[in-house]
């Protein structure tokens, strides 16, 4: 609307940092400088603060319009959130694992996360009664940190596929992969990753279903997102299974890490593209 | 071998099985996401024309159209509930036994070198005079130990965090919770919904599940309706106000909002829907400024109506009593078919230090009849409490799941000569990478700073 400074402009300018940022891993692993990795590791840590001042700033925008409510209430906001919490969920682990390779293959998707909320449409529009909720607050908080969790998962599900490529085949230590963690190493983080995000997402189904009763007297309707959500609990849950009583880990582990995430893309967007329902509002 | 063994046995072991567990949580999920696919509970009129006759029979046949009331559906559930408990209770007592300490007997200096973990190492002088040092680098890193005299020579030793092995029991558990406290309200409880209009009272509800008319122990008044808008059209706020009366008296006053019910006597109001009673308008006159000839348009406030001459559309936002004291006035909307939209008051006696709005005519409020009733949905489920204790115990489940661990650490001291032997051994049943790291540092504070010169 109005050419003044405002937080979706910065939102777009981040959009770049993420894309520079894993970029600049991405040197890392072709030309292993590790000034490529500072390079990286600085734009994502300035670049992740810049994002959260812009949230809280999109928050205040809301109020100065007098319809104030937190940013979590349609995709944009949500896709601008989800990419914070992958680049907070990333820098956190980079600082614990001192592991900066791990950066090429999760900045990209908080890139990608922010380059679709740049198509979406930005307006901070007013609640519906509906929304105006402190659970929702809490339901989209912990989905999303469980989301991040999941996708870190995946990203790592992928490299520990790098690493070793066939179930007979010895594990690849060179060229390309000279800087990511040893296959052991992947394998433990992929599963921990997948413990975090299962226990917030069950943390967001159950707040996401208070909210529901609130609102609309039933805790759990059937509505798509809601399957879809309880078929993602499902996978995971299964895939714990398989690693605790069955004792599941390496490829199977990393392959169920990328089926599960399937689930949450397909949670996330597809219902909302393909199937009809109540949370039809997060279009 | 199998065949040996008695029916009952057999059908344990199948109710136990994971296989069972991987085909109810496979044949649920394909199920949920069938249900996903086809809408569901829709007019059958609309199925037949989506899926043509044919098709609509069968999947009617199967219940694909209310599938998660289905009875296969709920069969599935019970066998996943029946896994879970016969599953949890044949593995309960093994359990039970690997949470009890080993019997100090058994701990031989063998044992204590198969252990997972282990490290040995010798230092100068007397078990008697080494033990109050490693004693207390035991308590401070790990846990307060226990100590017997041994025929071998002295042990030390402690477990922790035994409770953990039942974390996954209390997921189980919790499972369990959520899906009785389901079928409580399934059995005990109803939904129903109630259209009120202003002014009248209602001390029976219409039944959706199960369908009927329901008798409510108390009644309810609605007193006045208010649906607001934000200056874009979009609604704001549904509030219904009501008082609850009990044998003729008003006992209770509540604003029942969206995400704001009423629970009264077990019996939960929730702000569902709204409306207009036939007769409700708003009579508006417009007269043109230029040449004074005026229009009357008869509104529903929440339906916008046509400017004259398509000039746009008006639309009434709230009908409010009294503003500035000039009386009962109406918030409109007028989207003009050129220009931004904007929004005004029309009065039905207009004060004269109220401005003209930025269009070419004056607005009067002529009728104002709106009588609203409320749809309001009303829930009685006596199994929702169930449902988040469940719910809680499921989060308290992971936590002891995820993030605790039986740990178990012995410590031998064995008199050689002048010299001791340590042998520091210990094993986790999770997360063994922690346990690592709290079993290095913990040799590291029993050897001291000369740590590292390991004797096999």
């Amino acid at each position: 609307m109005s050419q003044t400074i405002n937080s979706s402009l910065v939102l777009s300018l981040i959009t770049f940092a993420y894309f520079g940022a894993a970029l600049a891993y991405l040197f890392l692993l072709v030309f292993k400088k590790t000034f490529f990795g500072a390079v990286g590791s600085k734009v994502t840590l300035v670049t992740a603060a810049v994002h959260a001042a812009a949230i809280v700033w999109r928050w205040i925008e809301s109020y100065q319009m007098g319809i104030g409510h937190a940013p979590f209430s349609n995709l944009y906001e949500s896709l601008v959130f989800f990419a914070w919490t992958i680049a907070a969920v990333y820098l956190i682990l980079e600082h614990l694992y001192k592991n900066r390779a791990i950066g090429a293959f999760v900045l990209p998707l908080a890139f990608l996360s922010m380059a679709y909320a740049g198509m979406q449409p930005k307006d901070i529009q007013p609640l519906l009664p509906a929304l105006k909720s402190n659970w929702l607050i809490a339901h989209v908080i912990t989905c999303f940190l469980g989301y991040s969790g999941f996708a870190l998962a995946a990203g790592l599900g992928v490299m520990y596929l790098l690493r070793r490529p066939g179930a007979g085949r010895a594990a690849r230590t060179g060229g390309l992969f000279a800087l990511l963690p040893p296959a052991a190493v992947l394998d433990n983080l992929t599963y921990q990753s997948i413990v975090i995000g299962f226990l917030l997402l069950t943390a967001g189904i159950i707040t996401g279903a208070i909210w529901a009763h609130t609102a609309w007297g039933t805790y759990w309707s059937w509505d798509p997102k809601e399957t879809w959500s309880l078929i993602t609990w499902f996978v995971y849950a299964a895939v714990l299974h398989a690693r605790m009583v069955r004792g599941w880990a390496g490829r199977r582990i990393a392959i169920m890490a990328l089926v599960g995430f399937g689930c949450v893309l397909f949670t996330y967007f597809g219902v909302n593209m393909l199937l009809p329902g109540l949370h039809s509002y997060a279009r | 071998m199998a065949a040996s063994k008695p029916l009952t046995h057999r059908l344990v072991d199948f109710l136990a099985s994971v296989k069972l567990a991987l085909f109810t949580l496979i044949a649920l999920a394909v199920a949920a996401v069938g249900g996903t696919v086809i809408p569901q509970n829709l007019d059958p009129a609309q199925y037949i024309h989506g899926y043509g006759p044919r098709l609509y029979t069968f999947l009617a046949y199967l219940d694909m159209f209310d599938m998660y009331h289905a009875w296969w559906f709920n069969v599935l559930l019970a066998l996943l509930v029946a896994n879970l408990v016969v599953c949890s209770m044949k593995r309960l007592p093994q359990t039970f036994k690997l949470t009890r300490p080993v019997h100090p007997d058994r701990i031989q200096v063998d044992f204590l070198l198969k252990q997972s973990y282990s490290h040995s190492f010798k230092r100068p002088g007397r078990p008697d005079d080494l033990a109050p040092g490693a004693r207390d680098a035991f308590r401070t890193g790990f846990s307060r130990p226990r100590e017997i005299e041994t025929a071998w020579g002295r042990l030390l030793w402690a477990d922790r965090g035994a409770f953990s092995r039942f974390g996954a029991y209390l997921v189980h558990f919790s499972l369990f919770f959520i899906i009785a406290g389901a079928m409580v309200g399934g059995a005990s409880g109803y939904e129903a919904f109630l259209n009120l209009e202003e002014g009248r009272t209602a001390d029976q509800v219409v039944g959706r599940r199960p369908a009927g008319m329901i008798r409510l122990p108390f009644s309810l008044r609605l007193d006045r309706f208010v649906v607001k808008f934000y200056d874009n059209g979009m609604p704001s706020e549904y509030r219904s106000e009501v008082t609850v009366i009990e044998d003729g008296r008003d006992v209770h006053k509540a604003d029942i909002l969206v995400n704001h019910p009423l629970t009264w006597r077990g019996v939960t109001f929730y702000q569902n829907s709204y409306g207009q009673s036939p007769g409700g308008r708003v009579g508006l006159r417009l007269a043109r400024l230029s040449d004074g000839r005026s229009f009357d348009l008869d509104l529903r406030p929440d339906i916008p109506g046509e400017l004259p001459e398509h000039g746009g559309t008006i639309q009434v936002l709230e009908v409010v009593p009294d503003v500035m004291k000039a009386g009962p006035a109406a918030r409109i909307l007028v989207r003009p078919a050129q220009g931004p939209a904007y929004t005004d008051w029309a009065f039905e006696k207009r004060p004269p230090m109220a401005k003209p709005g930025p269009h070419p005519w004056r607005i009067d409020l002529t009728g104002n009849q709106p009588r609203y009733y409320t749809g309001l949905q009303v829930n009685r489920d006596p199994g929702v409490w169930l449902v988040w204790v469940g719910c809680g115990l499921m989060i308290v489940g992971f936590f002891i799941t995820f993030f605790f661990a039986h740990q178990k650490l012995y410590l031998g001291l064995v008199a050689e000569k002048n010299r001791t032997r340590f042998i520091l051994a210990g094993s986790t049943h999770r997360n063994p990478g922690s346990f690592a790291l709290k079993f290095e540092r913990l040799a590291e504070a029993i050897a001291g700073p000369a740590f590292g010169d390991q004797d096999e």
